[in-house]
């Protein structure tokens, strides 16, 4: 990257199956507060622009990013938004830092999944001429997702259950977690069957919540923090949107970012060269399929990884040490709460699952259906 | 040589519809709360500026202080001033109530006496010869029995003179 952009600090509301107490602004107020809180500054006078993060469809409304102005105090301020995962809302904030034209921004993402119904969401963000009238939806992708990756790489459904197992169980330490569980892999494969092998536990549970980052350039970051976390690689992809046109056993877009992001942060061995991992399984298949992505195994070896506890909290290599998205988190507020996550990691302000000694961390935000978009973004404290 | 004509060939026709279930949080909620049980239109007040929000906000716009202390709520209205207008001549299909549009109508920029911040509403008058930048204005609230936590607890703005 042509400079250092520093995350000041990390907030987001505790993540639940329902607010019914607050809207959507009520949320973004919460996580804006908490975060100008943390970084020390003042909301109107210094930040400088925002970026904020969240979906027309599961708001309600065209423009969801209207009333954020109100929300965040940013009236004639720049401000612009990312439709899609918060991980490259991260991303396109670091953009505006390194363009020279900020110093200090806002990066904000909300959503209240609870105010909908996901699966009709889902269904319309899939062609409207051929697919969506086939009656499919993510789960259903990600069903044919797990059984190619099944077949191809001889995974089973229980190596994605102890995905679950690890990441609910994670969750139990973290205390803005969802859904927090003691199981076993008999518990999850017993669990409801959504869309076979996917049962109800191995799919990210209906969640509400918000989350905000506030990101400045080098020389700032390092006057506002003694714990600044640099941004020091990225990478993004896109698979095609049609499933029928790519290999689901393969997550080709995710080994391009991974590799991008790798070179750009000088990681030639992530497995060693990483404290921990932060990624985005909206289902337990995609953990293992991630890690093989993000080179973290050799290609159909996920399985093999959970099997080892290499990526269990006090694992070598430990991945979801929050309890990941299976443990709860919006869409669009997804990717953004797994850098928050590491951002907290890489700060020793993890809590109790805190992975010592922590200093570098990969945070990863997908989305689409089976994992259409990556983005990895290797995050680091101290350093030069 | 001719030309080829362009022509729509095979095209999809589909209404589709999605529910929602928005939530309208301690402010918005307490302010459809008044006005339903009550028939009573509120502002809540910024503690720092004084400014008095009709509609109600969390948060000021201004200086971001939380305006949620319903001690410095104050009833506004239900009489206040046309600010400025606009007169609907053509009619659409309202999402949220799946009907067309009933023309001519009026929806006023109205500041309720008291307040400090603008309303948005329907005007009663549909005549546009009658209806004057600056005139005065009177919400009609409807009977308790019909309100339902609402914006259409307030039907329309009439005019009045004093």
């Amino acid at each position: 990257m042509a400079g250092r952009v520093g995350i000041v600090a990390a907030s987001a509301t505790k993540f639940e199956a329902a607010k019914p107490y607050q809207h959507l602004m009520d949320l973004v107020v919460e996580v804006t507060d908490k975060v100008v809180e943390a970084a020390g500054i003042n909301l109107k006078d210094d930040i400088e622009a925002v970026v904020s993060c969240s979906q027309d469809f599961w708001d309600g409304r065209t423009i969801s990013s209207m009333p954020i102005p109100d929300a965040v105090c940013s009236h004639l301020k720049d401000e612009s938004k990312v439709a899609g995962d918060g991980a490259y809302a991260v991303l396109y904030g670091a953009m505006h830092i390194l363009s020279g034209d900020n110093k200090l921004i806002l990066v904000v993402s909300h959503c209240e999944e609870s105010i909908t119904d996901g699966t009709m969401i889902e269904n319309w963000s899939i062609d409207h001429i051929f697919h969506r009238w086939l009656g499919l939806d993510y789960t259903m992708g990600a069903a044919m997702q797990a059984r190619r990756y099944m077949d191809r790489y001889k995974v089973t459904p229980e190596q994605f259950a102890k995905v679950v197992v690890k990441n609910r169980g994670n969750a139990l330490k973290n205390k803005l977690a969802q859904e927090a569980m003691n199981l076993t892999v008999d518990q999850v494969l017993k669990s409801k069957m959504l869309a076979d092998p996917i049962t109800e536990l191995q799919k990210k549970p209906v969640s509400d919540g918000a989350c905000a980052m506030i990101l400045a350039s080098e020389e700032v970051a390092k006057k506002l923090t003694p714990t600044p976390v640099w941004i020091t690689g990225s990478g993004n992809y896109y698979e095609h949107h049609n499933l029928g046109d790519r290999d689901l056993a393969e997550c080709d877009a995710l080994i391009k970012s991974a590799k991008r992001a790798y070179k750009m942060a000088g990681i030639n061995n992530p497995v060693k060269d990483l404290d921990l991992v932060e990624l985005s399984e909206y289902y337990a298949h995609e953990e293992l399929l991630w890690t093989e992505g993000l080179g973290l195994c050799g290609r159909g070896e996920g399985g093999k990884l959970i099997d080892s506890g290499k990526t269990q909290l006090k694992g070598e290599i430990p991945v979801n040490p929050s309890g990941g998205l299976l443990s709860g988190a919006p869409v669009t507020v997804a990717g953004m709460a797994r850098v928050a996550e590491a951002v907290w990691q890489l700060q020793g302000k993890a809590g109790e699952h805190q992975v010592q000694g922590a200093k570098r961390a990969v945070a990863h935000g997908c989305g689409g259906l089976a994992g259409q978009m990556h983005c990895v973004l290797v995050l680091e404290k101290g350093g030069k | 040589m001719k030309e080829k004509v362009q022509e729509e060939l095979i095209y999809i026709n589909k209404t589709m519809k999605i529910p929602y279930k928005w939530r309208t949080g301690e402010v918005w909620g307490e302010f459809f709360r008044e006005l339903k049980e009550n028939g009573i239109i509120y502002a809540n007040q910024c503690p720092t500026c004084g400014r008095a929000f009709c509609l109600p906000k969390d948060v000021c716009t201004r200086d971001h202080t939380r305006c949620t202390d319903r001690s410095k709520w104050i009833p506004v209205g239900p009489k206040g001033t046309l600010v400025t207008y606009f007169m609907a001549e053509q009619s659409f299909l309202l999402p949220t109530t799946g009907e067309m549009l009933k023309i001519p109508f009026a929806v006023g920029i109205i500041l309720l006496d008291g307040a400090t911040v603008i309303l948005q509403h329907q005007l009663e008058e549909t005549d546009e010869e009658k209806i004057k930048i600056f005139m005065r204005v009177e919400a009609v609230i409807k009977p308790k029995a019909e309100r339902k936590g609402n914006i259409f607890d307030i039907v329309h703005f009439k005019t009045i003179t004093e």
